[in-house]
């Protein structure tokens, strides 16, 4: 009986890590979505409204849920707090805060923003969003593909080591 | 008389990269609640404007482009987007009222400055509210209970925005007679140093605030919409402002103007203002001479008489 619990919970916690690692799969395609529409809504504010950067990361903050919705609220608190620290540093500490699964290549990508926000015209910040914003959608076709191909295998290997070791073991 | 500046200066510094706010928090208390403004350029040391004297504080590093950058980032909010259009005019705005004035290489194109490439100085204007300076010069401008239209000249520099402030506090209070309803074009926010709708200078209980918007449009917008005794506009610089203060003039409300300038003779002599002069539209003149951090402040009548 013992036994069969062990050899259970083994399974369990096996195809549990497998399941995680796809969920971090869809997470990251999700993250993905949610920061390509928060930047188009940016473009449109910027190109239509002039926003400046604290009212408009707030708006952002409040229409976005989840990881997207969290990075744009540390953003807009932190840059109202007025606290000596400039725009750029204020997204690469939000971005490191807020727990977005993703790549290095897709946090590069936005640690790039950081530098162009608030610094020049809005036609100029507007070009750099649009190029972002393109990248992006690249990088989330790429993490689809990913998603697709791999969950299935990542929940599948999950399971199935924990089987095997749960045989050898017990 | 009160002053309210302690606490500016560190509120003005708040905008500087931390070694050069350091540098400030060495200066002496007494010259701290004294300074009128932070300069900074490139390649040099900051300096700070103390009594019409700039003392560098001990040990400063020079000051660096980016420095500069990161000033502008800070008193934009990191929104160099919605300050680009008072850029072009030389000075923005910034919470508190501190006024930062800019120079460096424009990018002009099709004639009309566009932006700058570099910024080589800055200086900011330390905002300041003195209660009470205007009181002694109410029973020369007030007549029966109407304000005397009053232009404030003076020098760059030596006071003419506080001293508006100050009368239009006390003319909205009722000091020295009956209160009036005073509207202010704020085109700069300078006056109010509105933020977010709240004016964080204290332009007394009766004033109506109209900021951001040009200066002549925005004297005929509170003419029209606002019914006012006391129309006051700080610094007249273009023929626009000069007709809608003919025209605001014409409607019946006392006007409150500042200008460059020493005296009423002086204005004569430059073709904007002579149009003003000859209309007879001024009362009153305060002229302020300033040595140091004292001021004296003297009223003269229409003819330019003293009084």
């Amino acid at each position: 009986m013992l036994r069969a619990a062990g050899a259970l919970l083994l399974v369990c916690a096996s195809a549990g890590c497998g399941f995680q690692a796809a969920q971090r799969l869809r997470r990251r395609v999700t993250v993905l979505w949610e920061m390509e529409a928060a930047l188009e809504r940016m473009e449109r504010e910027l190109s239509y409204a002039d926003t400046d950067m604290p009212e408009l990361l707030g708006r952002l903050a409040d229409g976005q849920r989840g990881v997207v919705g969290t990075f744009f609220g540390l953003c807009a608190r932190a840059l109202s707090r007025q606290d000596g620290r400039g725009m750029e540093q204020i997204w690469r500490e939000s971005l490191e805060q807020s727990g977005m699964a993703l790549t290095g290549e897709e946090t590069a990508l936005l640690l790039k923003l950081g530098g162009v926000l608030g610094r020049y015209d809005s036609a100029g910040q507007c070009r750099v969003l649009a190029r972002v914003r393109t990248e992006l959608a690249g990088l989330r076709s790429k993490a689809q593909e990913d998603r697709d191909r791999l969950s299935r295998v990542y929940q599948a290997v999950g399971t199935a080591a924990g089987a095997a070791l749960a045989i050898l073991l017990f | 008389m009160g002053t309210q500046w302690q606490g500016r200066l560190e509120q003005a510094a708040g905008l500087l990269p931390g070694p050069l706010r350091q540098s400030i928090a060495s200066l002496p208390q007494s010259q701290r609640e004294q300074a009128e403004e932070i300069r900074l350029r490139v390649g040099r040391p900051l300096s700070v404007n103390v009594g019409g004297e700039e003392l560098s504080p001990p040990g400063g590093c020079p000051v660096t482009e980016g420095d500069l950058r990161f000033v502008l980032e800070l008193a934009s909010q990191s929104s160099v987007h919605t300050v680009l259009d008072k850029m072009r005019s030389g000075f923005l705005t910034v919470r508190g009222g501190h006024r930062i004035g800019i120079c460096g290489t424009a990018v002009v194109r099709g004639g009309e400055m566009e932006s700058f490439r570099y910024i080589s100085s800055m200086a900011i204007r330390i905002a300041r509210e003195v209660r009470g300076i205007a009181g002694p010069l109410l029973d020369r401008l007030l007549d029966g209970g109407r304000l005397r239209s009053t232009l404030i000249l003076s020098p760059p520099g030596q006071g003419k925005t506080t001293l508006l402030r100050d009368l239009i506090r006390s003319l909205s209070q009722g000091e020295g007679g009956a209160a009036l309803r005073v509207g202010v074009a704020d085109e700069r926010g300078e006056l109010a140093a509105t933020y977010r709708g709240m004016p964080q200078m204290d332009l007394g209980p009766r004033t109506d605030v109209l900021d951001g918007c040009p200066k002549a449009e925005g004297l005929m917008l509170l003419l029209r919409g606002m019914n006012p005794q006391v129309l006051a506009v700080d610094e007249i610089t273009a023929e626009a402002d000069l007709h809608a203060l003919l025209a605001a003039a014409g409607c019946g409300a006392s006007l409150l103007a500042t200008a460059h300038g020493t005296a009423p003779e002086q204005l004569a002599r430059r073709p904007l203002y002579r149009t003003l002069l000859a209309e007879g539209l001024f009362e009153r003149f305060i002229l302020i001479e300033g040595h140091g951090l004292a001021r004296r402040y003297l009223v003269r009548d229409g003819e330019g008489r003293p009084c």
